[in-house]
C-alpha cells in the first residue's frame, strides 16, 4: 500500500529532499432558505514537494499513488535553481487541543443552531445562511525528520440578509461566527447583531458631512485592515519592495499587533504551520514595526528569522500569511463619530501601497444607518491614526481579535 | 453501483450525479523565481437527490457507495417546498478543442522567461514582477434519473501579470490578466499589446493626477462596462438574489433608455469568453438571457428550481465550482450589447469628463450599490484625452447609472475573469462597448 512514508522513502532513495502534506476532512453543511438542504463532504488530498540541487517541484492529487512522486520530479526539471529552496528540519511541536467535537455529532448541533436562527427571519430577509462543521486531519511528513499530524475541528455560521420595507431594500449585510468549539460559538451574540442592524436600518440617509475620524468594528477591521496588513507584513512582499511597511518604522505609541495562531478555540489556530514547523506567537508591531512574517524559503533568502507562518493547501506551495491578528492599543476612545461595520471593494485596493478607496454600505452615525459613504486612505494612515479602542468587548471576528478601533486619517464622505 | 437507481429505490423522485476531473498546472515567474506552484489532479463525485421535495447532497473524492446515497437522502432536510423543472432524456458530448497548440512544460518556461525579461526592462523603476501562467483540463460528466447523460471537456488557460515599480517612496503597480479556451495564452493574446498596456499603467501612476471626488460625465471603456454588466446588473438578476433585491419588483418596467440591452450568454466566439456553458451543472441547455431588453427588466438567471418558481424557461445558469460544492445560480458571459455611436465621436463630444479604461475588480449588493476600482483612466477636456489619472474608485446605484446612459459605441470586447459567490469561484467573461454615462460618483485617490 502506498502511504506518505513510502513516497518519502522512495524520494530519499532517489536523492531528493521531499515533503508530503496531506489533509483528510469530513464536512457537514446545512444551507437554509428556499432550497434548504444539507451537504455531506468527504475529501482528501496529498501534495508532494521535492527538491534537488536547488530545484523544486510539486504535484498533488486527491488520491495517493506512486505517480505523484514522478509528477513532482517532472515539474522540478524546468524550475530554476535556487539555493534557498530547502525542506525544513524537524523542530519540537507543542500540541494544542484543536478537536472539540466529532463530526458525527455535528448535524444535530447545526440543526439546533439553524432552528435558533428562525427567530430573526421575521426581522430580516435572509438571502443566504450556511451552517457548517468540519473535522480535518492535517499531516506533514518530510525527509528531514518532520512527522507531525493533528486533528482540528471547526464550526462556522454565516448569514447574509437585507431589510425590506415597501420599495426600500437595505444593502446586503453579512454576519458570521466561527470557532473550533461549538461551546464557544456565540449564537446569541450573532442574533443580537442582526437585531441591532434592524434598529439601525429603520432609517437610512446621507448625512451630508465628511468625517476624518471613524470607528471600525471588528468586522470592518477583519475585512479592511486585516487583508492589507497581511499583505504588508509578509517577508516576501517586504523583500520584494511590495510592502508599504519597513522594519523599525515608527507606527503608534502603545499599539501592539500580534500574529497569534495559538489560541486553541480560535478559527485560525494551529500547532504547526504548513511546513510542519511549530506555530509561534509573533509580535508584528510594538509601537514600531517589529518584524515581517516568514516561512523557510523567505527567511533564508532574506536572512531573517523564520516565524513559521506558512499556509498552504495540498495543491499549492507554502505561502506566508497571518493567522489570528490580535490588536491592542493602550488608549481608550469615545464612540462619537461614524461607525463603519462593512466595506465593499477591498480587493480593488493597491496592496503594494496599502491605499484604498472603498464604499461602506453598512455604517451608522448616532444610531442611524448612513447612505453613500466612501472611505479613502491607506494602511499606514490607518495604523498610525489609531486613536484608541472603543468599549470593553474584545472579540474574534474573521481572523482578527480586537476591540472596535477609533481611527483618524481615513476620509469618509 | 448505480447510485441514481439506488437513490430512486430509497424514495428519491429525482437524482443527479456530477463527476469532475481537473488536471491543473500553475507556473510562477518572479524577478528571481521560476517554479511550478501547482501541478496535479483534482477528482471527485457529487450526488444530489430530490427526496420528499427537499434537496440532499453528498460529495466525495472516492467512488460513491451505498452509504453516500443514504447520506444524500438523510441530508434532504428542507421544508418540502422544492419543485423543479424536469427535462426530457438526452445524451450529448461537448468537446472544445483548443485552436492553439499547448507546448511542453519546458517550452512554457522558455516563453515565460522571455516575457519576464521584457517586463523587467519595461521601465527602469520596475522592482518586481509576478507572472502566473495556469491551465486546467476539465472533464465533466452529468447524469440524471431523467436519462440525461452529458459529457463536456475543455481547457481553460490564462495569464496573470503584476508589475511593481518604485521611485523613492512612491510605489506604483499595474496588473493584467486574461484567460481563454482557445489554447496556449502566450499565442492567443497579443503580448506586445500587453507590455504596452502595463508600461502605460505603471507610468500613469507616477505622473497621474487625483480627480476631485464628485460626480462626473464618464466614458466607460469595454472592460469597465463588462464589469458593470456583471457586477452591477448580472448579480442583481441572479434569481436567488433577485427575489430579495431591487430588480425583481421592477420586472417588465423600463429602467434605462431603449439603447440599453444586457445579456448573459452561454457561449461567445470571443477569445476571452471562458464562461462557456453549453450545459450547466444541472444538465440544462444554456440559452441567452436578456436581463435588460430595450431598457426594460426582462428576465432572470435561473436554476431548475427558480425556473419553476418564476415560470421562466430554464436558462442553464446553475453552476458549481467543483464536485465539493452545491449548485448556485451563476453568470456565464455577461455583456452590454453594442449601440450605434463611435468611440471617437463620444470623446469628441465630451467637453469635461473622465475616460475610465480598466478596472481592478468590483463588488455589488442586492440594494443596487456597486463599487469598482479603476486602474487606468484619463481626464477628457474639450473633446480630447488629456492627463492620466491615478487609481480611483467609482461607485453608484445601478438603476440611477443605467438611467444616465447617454451613448453606446458599436464595437464590443470581452475579458475573462473569475466570479465569487458564497465562497465558490467560477470562470466567466464580461463584455461591452464604450458607454457614456452622466453623473457617476468618482471616489478620489487611492494610488
Amino acid at each position: 500500500m502506498v502511504d506518505e512514508y513510502a513516497i518519502i522513502n522512495k524520494a530519499k532513495s532517489l536523492g531528493y529532499q521531499a515533503e508530503v502534506y496531506s489533509i483528510k476532512l469530513k464536512q457537514v453543511q446545512i444551507k437554509g432558505g428556499d432550497q434548504k438542504h444539507a451537504f455531506f463532504l468527504s475529501d482528501s488530498g496529498y501534495g508532494v514537494r521535492v527538491i534537488k540541487d536547488g530545484k523544486m517541484g510539486l504535484a498533488y492529487s486527491t488520491r495517493l499513488d506512486e505517480k505523484l512522486l514522478d509528477l513532482a520530479i517532472e515539474s522540478l526539471k524546468p524550475s530554476k535553481e535556487d539555493e534557498f529552496n530547502v525542506i525544513p528540519s524537524r523542530e519540537n511541536v507543542e500540541k494544542l487541543p484543536l478537536k472539540y467535537f466529532d463530526i458525527n455529532d455535528a448535524f444535530d448541533k447545526l440543526s439546533e443552531i439553524l432552528n435558533s436562527v428562525e427567530e430573526i427571519r421575521n426581522i430580516a430577509n435572509i438571502t443566504s445562511d450556511y451552517y457548517e462543521a468540519i473535522n480535518s486531519i492535517i499531516k506533514v511528513v518530510n525527509t528531514d525528520g518532520i512527522d507531525v499530524e493533528e486533528e482540528r475541528s471547526l464550526v462556522n455560521v454565516s448569514l447574509s440578509f437585507v431589510f425590506k420595507r415597501d420599495n426600500f431594500v437595505s444593502p446586503e449585510i453579512y454576519e458570521s461566527i466561527s470557532s473550533r468549539d461549538f461551546n464557544n460559538l456565540d449564537i446569541k451574540g450573532l442574533l443580537e447583531r442582526v437585531k441591532e442592524k434592524a434598529e439601525i436600518f429603520k432609517d437610512y440617509k446621507s448625512v451630508g458631512k465628511k468625517f476624518n475620524e471613524v470607528i471600525l468594528t471588528p468586522k470592518a477591521i477583519s475585512t479592511l485592515l486585516s487583508p492589507l496588513l497581511s499583505f504588508a507584513v509578509s517577508l516576501e512582499n517586504g523583500y520584494r519592495n511590495r510592502s508599504p511597511l519597513m522594519e523599525g518604522e515608527y507606527i503608534k505609541e502603545g499599539l501592539v499587533i500580534i500574529d497569534n495562531p495559538r489560541i486553541p478555540y480560535a478559527p485560525y489556530s494551529r500547532s504547526f504551520d504548513g511546513e510542519g514547523l511549530p506555530s509561534k506567537v509573533v509580535k508584528i508591531i510594538d509601537t514600531s514595526f517589529v518584524k515581517y512574517l516568514s516561512n523557510t524559503y523567505w527567511s533564508l533568502r532574506a536572512g531573517k528569522e523564520n516565524t513559521h507562518s506558512s499556509v498552504r493547501s495540498y495543491a499549492t506551495l507554502p505561502v506566508i500569511s497571518t493567522s489570528l491578528v490580535e490588536i491592542d492599543v493602550n488608549e481608550k476612545a469615545e464612540e462619537d463619530t461614524v461607525v463603519i461595520d462593512e466595506v465593499q471593494g477591498v480587493h480593488t485596493s493597491n496592496f503594494a501601497t496599502g491605499q484604498f478607496s472603498v464604499t461602506a454600505p453598512v455604517a451608522w452615525y448616532k444610531g442611524v444607518a448612513v447612505k453613500n459613504l466612501t472611505l479613502t486612505g491607506s494602511l499606514k494612515c490607518m495604523l498610525k491614526g489609531i486613536i484608541g479602542s472603543v468599549g470593553n468587548k474584545k472579540e474574534i471576528y474573521g481572523n482578527v481579535y480586537t476591540y472596535p478601533l477609533k481611527i483618524k486619517g481615513i476620509n469618509a464622505a | 453501483m448505480n447510485v441514481l437507481k439506488r437513490a430512486e429505490e430509497l424514495g428519491a423522485t429525482f437524482a443527479d450525479l456530477r463527476y469532475m476531473k481537473i488536471k491543473e498546472l500553475s507556473i510562477l515567474f518572479t524577478e528571481d523565481r521560476e517554479v511550478v506552484t501547482s501541478n496535479g489532479i483534482d477528482e471527485g463525485y457529487n450526488l444530489r437527490v430530490l427526496y420528499k421535495n427537499n434537496w440532499g447532497y453528498t460529495s466525495t473524492t472516492n467512488e460513491l457507495t451505498e452509504d453516500d446515497v443514504k447520506n444524500a437522502i438523510r441530508s434532504a432536510i428542507g421544508d418540502e417546498k422544492v419543485n423543479i423543472v424536469f427535462l426530457p432524456p438526452k445524451r450529448d458530448e461537448v468537446r472544445i478543442k483548443p485552436k492553439y497548440y499547448m507546448p511542453s512544460i519546458e517550452e512554457k518556461f522558455k516563453d515565460l522567461k522571455k516575457l519576464k525579461e521584457e517586463l523587467l526592462n519595461l521601465d527602469s523603476r520596475v522592482k518586481s514582477v509576478n507572472i502566473r501562467y495556469y491551465e486546467a483540463e476539465i472533464e465533466k460528466y452529468y447524469e440524471s434519473t431523467e436519462d440525461r447523460e452529458i459529457k463536456q471537456s475543455y481547457v481553460i488557460s490564462g495569464l496573470s501579470i503584476n508589475v511593481t515599480a518604485r521611485e523613492n517612496d512612491m510605489i506604483a503597480s499595474a496588473s493584467y490578466s486574461d484567460a481563454t479556451l482557445m489554447g496556449y495564452p502566450l499565442e492567443v493574446f497579443d503580448l506586445n499589446g500587453i507590455l504596452n498596456v502595463l508600461k502605460t499603467r505603471l507610468n500613469n501612476q507616477f505622473i497621474g493626477i487625483m480627480p476631485k471626488a464628485g460626480e462626473y460625465t464618464v466614458i466607460l471603456a469595454p472592460e469597465v462596462v463588462g464589469v458593470f454588466a456583471h457586477e452591477a446588473v448580472g448579480h442583481l438578476a441572479e434569481a436567488d438574489l433577485a427575489v430579495n433585491g431591487i430588480l425583481y419588483p421592477l420586472r417588465s418596467q423600463k429602467i434605462a433608455p431603449e439603447i440599453v440591452n444586457i445579456i448573459d450568454s452561454p457561449s461567445s466566439s470571443h477569445q476571452s469568453a471562458i464562461g462557456y456553458t453549453v450545459y450547466d451543472d444541472e444538465g440544462v441547455e444554456g440559452r441567452d438571457v436578456y436581463i435588460i431588453k430595450d431598457g426594460v427588466v426582462n428576465e432572470f438567471l435561473t436554476d431548475r428550481y427558480f425556473s419553476a418558481y418564476l415560470g421562466e424557461k430554464p436558462s442553464g445558469n446553475a453552476r458549481a465550482e467543483d464536485f465539493r460544492n452545491p449548485i448556485l445560480i451563476r453568470m456565464r458571459n455577461t455583456y452590454f450589447a453594442p449601440g450605434n455611436t463611435s468611440y471617437e465621436e463620444m470623446i469628441r463630444e465630451t467637453k469635461d469628463g473622465l475616460l475610465l479604461v480598466s478596472t481592478a475588480g468590483g463588488q455589488t449588493s442586492p440594494d443596487g450599490t456597486f463599487q469598482f476600482g479603476i486602474q487606468e483612466g484619463y481626464v477628457i477636456e474639450n473633446g480630447g484625452i488629456s492627463k492620466p489619472l491615478k487609481i480611483v474608485g467609482i461607485s453608484g446605484y445601478t438603476i440611477e447609472t443605467l438611467k444616465n446612459v447617454k451613448e453606446i459605441s458599436k464595437t464590443i470586447e470581452f475579458k475573462a475573469g473569475y466570479c465569487g459567490k458564497e465562497g465558490q469561484s467560477v470562470p466567466v467573461s464580461t463584455g461591452g462597448p464604450y458607454v457614456k454615462v452622466e453623473k457617476m460618483k468618482v471616489g478620489g485617490l487611492i494610488g
